[in-house]
């Protein structure tokens, strides 16, 4: 839905600030999320993306700012706003006492009152994550991966409009988060709104339109991988490895226009540059001038955790 | 209707919430009646030791003593000795009692208890019969003997009950476990609502997300648990009247009306606790187990002489005592004929429950939290 070219927000917040007594969680924090974006809340352990989400679903309580969604205010009897979002918690949130089929239909039928629709929506929801072969399955007798898919399942079965996915991929193995990742892609290329939190920078990277980073409930920066990446001075990192010893190289290079840090260790440099340029083909140009023997060289753009760390001064995970 | 069906569903696959409220009291059942019926027998036909000193000797009474020292029904032990020689027996506690035949016959003992108690009877049963076979001229002990069982069968329960009042004790501690019972629906209705409960479960927190009112959560949790329970209670009460044979009174409609009032109460009573604390499920549910006992304990489940005592000393507490409230309903039901207390103690149930109900839909209104 187009709006005089502009994309309509489906979420704003504005200074939203909430404490849990002495700890401030979210700190005068602001956000918009597009309609049919894939936007990524990107933060270490406790930096407030979970109390950000629960926020917003009018769960917790908080002490300034404002929250709408479909550009009404949120509260917590806003049922009409409600039927239209899914959530993935953080923790799986699944019956002990039911098998998956059961599970899924329970929560979906908070929201699908029509048995035959909810029938299909189901199968749909078991197809995405790939239960098919589980559905009589107690959620003890499945596998953590299994279990994150059911998760998933139970949010987003009823088709909602917006969805939360709360770091549903910690503790997953690669093949069953890679499984997760494609099915979030095809419920956003179906039309639904995602907010993806996580502390994964590559699942952000290879899933999300736009990025988010917060720390200590505050918003640090915001953009497109892009956009984010190019915020920062750092704009290649090239490494190798030489034959021999050559502490006079590692001298000459931090001399180097354009350097900004040299990193040496055990015959391996790794050198940061700065500002958009050939980078690379300056340096092999000057090491086979130089008569200098190297192997094993890589080149890399920077990542969202040198984002973080130019912005932050740490590291995004420890 | 989605939503209470599932909630049957979580009520009905909760293995621990099963065997404490139905497994649980069936089995303190079973051994209540173990107990008491041990204690029946075992005090029922005891052989009571006892001196005769015949100064003259009365022939009939002479032969039913004989038939009373023999058989199955055995009940005496009798030696004939002299005066002296059973007042030292008596002394060294080596016979119940001595019986001195004259033209009277005397019973001498040195304390009150049951042998005691089956001695007198003999004497005064034999006493009564006496003009009878006087009458007819002939004399037919066991006829005297029929008399003294059924004499000692009457008082059975008095010999149990000499501290309280006459009243048969044995089922007050079967009207205490149905009250008991009823209030472990508090059990099965904190569990539920801690599945239900935005910040007590994951999946509480995605009920609250999801466009479900929470009144209309509450009360279909309370219609499934109330279902639930009330199917356990009628279990319990069946294994009690057909498996036991305890002999409540013939008012079985009015028992199962006060079963459904105490579900409703300990219901509420859970409900309540789930509202005004957001304490961990566990410590919900210790409270309402520490709770149930506590009543219990006043409605003189541990020791019967409690429930006396609270009428004496804190009547009060017997009127918003749920366990003391059904338990003394049923005590009416048994006692008296007429049902005006039975109906009194009803009614407080039913204010009890409902004061409780409206206190949880008042707390209902907080729907954010402060934390998860
Ligand atoms: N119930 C609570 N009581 C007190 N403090 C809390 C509570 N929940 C969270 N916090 C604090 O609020 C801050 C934000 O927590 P939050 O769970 O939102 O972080 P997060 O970004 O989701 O972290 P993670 O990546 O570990 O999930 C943390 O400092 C945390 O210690
Ligand atoms: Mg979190």
């Amino acid at each position: 839905m187009m709006r005089g070219g502009m994309t309509l927000n489906v979420i704003e917040i504005k200074n939203l600030t909430k404490s849990y007594g002495n700890v401030v969680a979210l700190d005068q924090l602001s956000l918009e999320v597009k309609e049919g974006e894939i936007l990524g809340l990107l933060g270490p352990n406790g930096s407030g993306k979970s109390t950000c989400i629960n926020t917003i679903l009018s769960l917790l309580k908080y002490d300034e700012g404002s929250i709408s969604i479909f550009q009404k205010e949120m509260n917590p009897s806003q049922y009409e706003i409600k039927s239209q979002i899914g959530v993935v918690f953080q923790d799986v949130a699944v019956f002990e006492e039911l098998n998956v089929l059961e599970n899924i239909d329970y929560f979906c039928g908070l929201y699908i009152k029509d048995k035959k629709q909810r029938k299909q929506y189901i199968h749909d929801a078991v197809e995405l994550v790939g239960l098919q072969e589980f559905l009589k399955f107690k959620p003890k007798q499945l596998s953590g991966g299994l279990l994150r898919r059911l998760n998933i399942a139970c949010g987003i079965a009823h088709k909602p409009k917006l969805i939360f996915l709360d770091e549903p991929t910690v503790a997953v193995d690669p093949q069953s988060r890679h499984h997760i990742l494609e099915g979030i892609k095809e419920l956003n290329r179906l039309g639904a709104t995602i907010v993806y939190t996580t502390h994964y920078m590559e699942e952000v990277e290879q899933l999300c339109h736009r990025i988010v980073i917060i720390d200590k409930g505050k918003v640090i920066a915001s953009g497109t991988n892009d956009e984010l990446k190019n915020m920062i001075t750092l704009d290649e990192r090239i490494g190798f490895t030489l034959e021999e010893d050559n502490e006079k190289l590692v001298d000459d290079l931090k001399k180097m226009n354009n350097v900004i840090h040299v990193h040496y260790e055990e015959k391996t440099i790794h050198v940061s540059y700065q500002g958009k340029d050939d980078h690379l083909k300056s340096l092999i140009d000057y090491l086979s001038q130089n008569h200098i023997q190297y192997h094993q060289l890589y080149s890399e753009r920077p990542t969202l955790n040198d984002v973080f760390l130019e912005l932050t001064g740490k590291e995004l995970r420890d | 209707m989605h939503l209470f069906l599932y909630q049957l569903k979580l009520l009905l696959r909760n293995k621990i919430m099963f065997f404490w409220t139905l497994l649980f009291p069936l089995v303190l059942a079973t051994l209540f009646h173990l107990a008491f019926s041990q204690l029946l027998d075992s005090e029922h036909f005891e052989i009571v030791d006892v001196a005769v000193i015949e100064v003259n000797k009365d022939e009939h009474f002479h032969t039913l003593l004989d038939e009373l020292s023999t058989g199955d029904e055995q009940l005496l032990n009798v030696q004939y000795t002299s005066l002296e020689e059973a007042q030292s027996l008596l002394e060294d506690n080596k016979i119940d009692g001595y019986l001195v035949v004259d033209q009277d016959i005397e019973i001498s003992i040195k304390e009150n208890g049951i042998p005691q108690t089956i001695l007198q009877t003999i004497v005064n049963q034999y006493y009564s019969s006496q003009n009878l076979f006087k009458n007819i001229y002939e004399y037919n002990p066991q006829a005297i003997i029929d008399g003294i069982f059924e004499n000692l069968d009457m008082n059975q329960d008095y010999f149990l009950s000499q501290d309280s009042e006459n009243t048969d004790v044995t089922v007050i501690y079967f009207y205490t476990l149905i009250g008991m019972n009823c209030l472990f629906a508090g059990f099965s209705a904190i569990t539920l609502s801690t599945k239900m409960e935005g910040n007590l479960s994951r999946q509480g927190s995605r009920l609250t997300v999801s466009p479900t009112s929470k009144y209309k959560t509450l009360l279909t949790a309370t219609i499934a648990v109330f279902l639930v329970h009330y199917t356990k209670m009628l279990v319990l009460f069946f294994y009690l009247v057909y498996g036991l044979n305890v002999h409540f009174s013939s008012q079985i409609p009015y028992i199962l009306l006060l079963m459904a009032v105490g579900s409703f109460v300990g219901i509420e009573m859970g409900n309540c606790i789930c509202s005004l604390l957001t304490k961990s499920e566990d410590t919900k549910i210790s409270i309402n187990t520490s709770l149930t006992m506590l009543c219990s304990f006043f409605a003189g489940m541990m020791i019967v002489d409690m429930k006396y005592l609270v009428l004496k000393y804190f009547p009060i507490g017997a009127y918003i005592n749920p366990v003391s409230l059904i338990t003394d309903a049923m005590y009416a039901l048994y006692y008296y004929t007429t049902y005006e207390r039975y109906f009194f103690n009803v009614f407080c149930l039913l204010a009890i429950g409902i004061i409780l109900f409206t206190i949880s839909i008042f707390m209902m209104r907080r729907k954010q939290y402060d934390s998860l």
